[in-house]
């Protein structure tokens, strides 16, 4: 039923400079040939990345990363193939110049926001909209060999990219400036924006202890021990295991890993990382040294195994995995034969998201593995956890208490949202009850969850998103198309089992489900096009025997009202620099 | 989720507190804005409508000490004022009657060729004066009370309740036939 999806995505445009001037001097041939490879390295890098070139128009290549599947990194996956590209052309160039005495200079710009995006079946029929004109403009703006990134993007980016900000700039056919960012580097890391995980750790002394016994029972043998610790994303995985890092330094050799979310050898490289700092702690006392050569497992696995046994013969070995959703299937292997083969001493610690049991149930091979639940904060732990990243004198206890409930106890968004309202503003805004825009860093890790269902759960969620946080299945049933009507109530049951729904309290009314968070269901809602949202709250108004006829019938006119060109927000207001001046001279 | 108190936000603002400007503005930015709207100012005119009702504020805070719970109401009816001076000025006279409410465009661009398209534009459009202007101001975010309503659109709080639902119910009924299409389109 869903056509069309609303959704962020980010979009590389890259133009050659001059290629006016390139086909006079070239024979048409020889220029066809040029531009045959460059738009061959432009599509490898792109693809390398998980962006999909969406056309070729003319001598510009456009990109588009977060279709068909979003992903949280889209942004940071678009920068860093815009900072590919311009190496690689610029080693295409040292070919092009000895054959043909050309160099080509591509100038590129990056943008982030919203569009509305086609159904995924039917090709990419994509949208574009402004999101693509300003990265367009973006692109039009930068020097050859430029890379130009859009604000919107960069707020996503900021702790991976080295740049330089350029003076903002009017478009053409533009009202608005648009500020820009040159890009210099790409500094690494996989996080676009940086996690604090220096902040004082809240809560969690539950979990801690219980890794602490574990670290006992794998010491006093007889076998190694697998515990994995699941969460949502930003619930505190990577908080939790560097904690226990830091308690059990104490009397085990730790040696920590991390799956990057994409890329051509991260099984290796996460052997990798767990090698150099065991080669490091093997103080003579070694094994030879294991190959992490993943493409043959035989001899890696044992050769892990081995050298992890030989380090715990003098001291507990704990190695913690953390974003395990992420891993190649390879490494899973490697867990699961450490945890049937290997001795005493060694305790695996594996973080990922609800999904992994999905398609790695874990420690399946011996008996079950431990698993830890990892919970929301509760308010005041998340309040607690507010005050702390800002410092109480900054962060009034009342916006604190707004922030943690807004964060339903995430200590991800409430890192975020601090971050973002401290960006915007220099401090953070009282105001507005809480209802703050949604952190860009957010808006990607609840879209994910939201593009990686089916299309029949989508439709089910977003007609759910219609009747409220908190529904009764039967009030979705009678918002659906005809022939979902009776799947309704399975669908809200595979979805809860997804964990984006809970089943909600009785009070709330018989068979009533929730959204696990209000901005899963806000995301849901939002992504609907606002015709099909109005549409639905009339439908919901005439269907829905209850007292919210009302409501649905008010957002129905609401955003029609927007469709038909009433802006919604009001204008930017002035700040007063002495709002009570009068009463200073009353 | 516990809202911060409007005569906290006020008195922070009235004590030079830049949160607390900033909070009011939050909080009824919108109401000013649709205030405007409402009174068929075109987006520059209820800018300057706007920004005037804001300026007023920021003058007369120090002097509506007992008003803190009600600097909705009063930033509502300023808005009127404003909006209501503005609409004389341009038109040479001191008074002015209000011009329709927020003229929705003709529809936006290719909006003609499609059917549906054109009869969900067209139900806005064709709303009564006095709906689309009550529902202009009701429908803000975050939702104002009815005194505020009253204020912005100088009616009876008394009959407030009694007019949105007549208007959200002609709007129901000019949405019906849409929405039986829009069934049939889905099965």
């Amino acid at each position: 039923m869903q056509r069309e999806v609303r959704k962020t995505v980010s979009v590389v445009f890259s133009d050659v400079a001059g290629s006016t001037a390139l086909a006079e001097q070239l024979d048409p041939e020889s220029l066809r040939r040029a531009m045959t490879r460059y738009f061959e390295v432009a599509r490898r890098v792109h693809q390398r990345h998980g962006g999909v070139v969406e056309k070729f128009i003319g001598d510009a290549v456009m990109a588009v990363f977060g279709i068909p599947h979003v992903h949280e990194d889209d942004a940071l996956r678009a920068v860093r193939a815009a900072c590919e590209l311009r190496e690689e052309v610029a080693s295409l160039n040292r070919e092009l110049e000895r054959e043909l005495g050309v160099a080509l200079h591509v100038r590129t710009g990056v943008n982030t926001g919203l569009v509305l995006a086609g159904d995924e079946h039917e090709g990419h029929a994509f949208v574009g909209g402004d999101t693509v004109n300003v990265a367009a403009r973006l692109e039009h703006a930068a020097g050859p060999g430029e890379v130009l990134v859009g604000e919107a993007t960069h707020r996503l980016v900021a702790d991976a990219v080295r740049v330089e900000p350029v003076a903002p700039f009017v478009p053409r056919g533009k009202t608005a400036p648009v500020a820009a960012f040159r890009l210099l580097e790409v500094t690494g890391g996989t996080a676009g924006l940086a996690r604090r995980l220096d902040a004082p750790l809240v809560g969690r002394a539950r979990e801690l202890d219980a890794l602490d016994r574990l670290l006992d029972r794998a010491a006093g043998g007889p076998a190694c021990e697998l515990v994995t610790i699941l969460g949502e994303a930003g619930v505190g995985k990577s908080r939790l295991l560097r904690a226990f890092a830091e308690r059990a330094r104490r009397r085990a050799l730790v040696l920590t890993g991390g799956c990057p979310p994409y890329g051509e050898s991260a099984a290796a490289e996460v052997v990798g990382q767990l090698l150099a700092q065991a080669g490091r702690a093997g103080d003579g006392a070694r094994s030879p040294e294991p190959d992490a050569d993943v493409t043959d497992p035989r001899s890696m696995f044992r050769g892990v195994r081995r050298l992890l046994e030989s380090l715990a013969r003098t001291r507990p070995v704990v190695v913690l995995l953390d974003d395990v959703h992420h891993a190649e299937q390879v490494l899973l292997d490697l867990v699961d034969y450490l945890h049937a083969f290997a001795g005493a001493g060694l305790l695996l610690v594996v973080a990922a998201r609800r999904e992994l049991p999905a398609r790695w149930p874990g420690g399946s091979v011996r008996a079950a593995g431990t698993v830890l639940d990892l919970e929301p904060l509760s308010e005041e732990e998340a309040a607690e956890l507010a005050a702390g990243l800002l410092g109480p004198d900054r962060l009034p206890a009342a916006t604190a208490r707004q922030v943690a409930a807004w964060a339903e106890g995430n200590p991800l968004f409430v890192e975020q949202l601090l971050r973002d309202l401290a960006d915007r503003d220099g401090d953070v805004p009282l105001g507005r009850g809480g209802a703050w825009p949604v952190p860009p860093a957010v808006e990607a890790l609840v879209a994910v969850e939201l593009d990686r269902l089916t299309a029949e759960e989508r439709t089910v969620l977003e007609l759910a998103s219609v009747v409220g946080r908190v529904f009764d299945w039967r009030s979705v049933a009678a918002l659906a198309p005809a022939p979902l009507g009776p799947r309704v109530v399975g669908v809200l049951l595979a979805l809860t089992r997804r964990n984006l729904l809970q089943v909600a309290d009785r009070r709330h009314g018989e068979d009533a489900f929730s959204f696990r968070h209000h901005l899963l269901r806000d995301a849901a809602y939002q992504a609907i096009p606002k015709r099909e949202r109005a549409i639905l709250h009339v439908r919901a108004a005439d269907q829905l025997h209850d007292d919210t006829a009302e409501h649905h019938l008010g957002q129905a006119y609401r955003l029609l009202a927007q469709l038909a060109g009433d802006e919604p927000r009001p204008v930017p207001v002035v700040r007063p620099l002495r709002p009570a001046a009068a009463e200073v001279t009353a | 989720m516990g809202a911060i108190d409007v005569r906290d936000l006020a008195r922070a603002a009235a004590a030079g507190d830049q949160h607390g400007w900033d909070g009011l503005v939050e909080r009824f930015g919108e109401l000013v804005w649709s205030t405007t709207r409402a009174y068929g100012l075109s987006p520059g005119e209820g800018a300057d409508a706007a920004q005037t009702t804001w300026l007023r504020l920021a003058e007369q805070l120090g002097h509506l000490k007992d008003q803190h719970e009600r600097i909705g109401v009063w930033l509502a009816a300023t808005a009127r004022r404003e909006s209501l001076r503005l609409l004389g000025a341009a038109r040479g006279v001191a008074a002015a009657t209000p011009r329709p409410a927020t003229e929705p465009p003709p529809g936006p661009p290719g909006a003609g060729e499609q059917g549906r398209e054109a009869l969900l534009w067209r139900v806005v459009r064709e709303l009564p004066e006095h709906c689309r202007r009550l529902l202009r101001v009701l429908l803000t975010v975050p939702p104002p009370s009815h005194d505020e309503v009253s204020a912005a659109l100088d009616l009876p709080v008394a009959g407030i309740a009694a007019a949105r639902d007549a208007c959200l119910q002609d709007f129901r009924h000019r949405m019906s036939d849409f929405s039986i299409r829009a069934d049939a389109d889905d099965s």
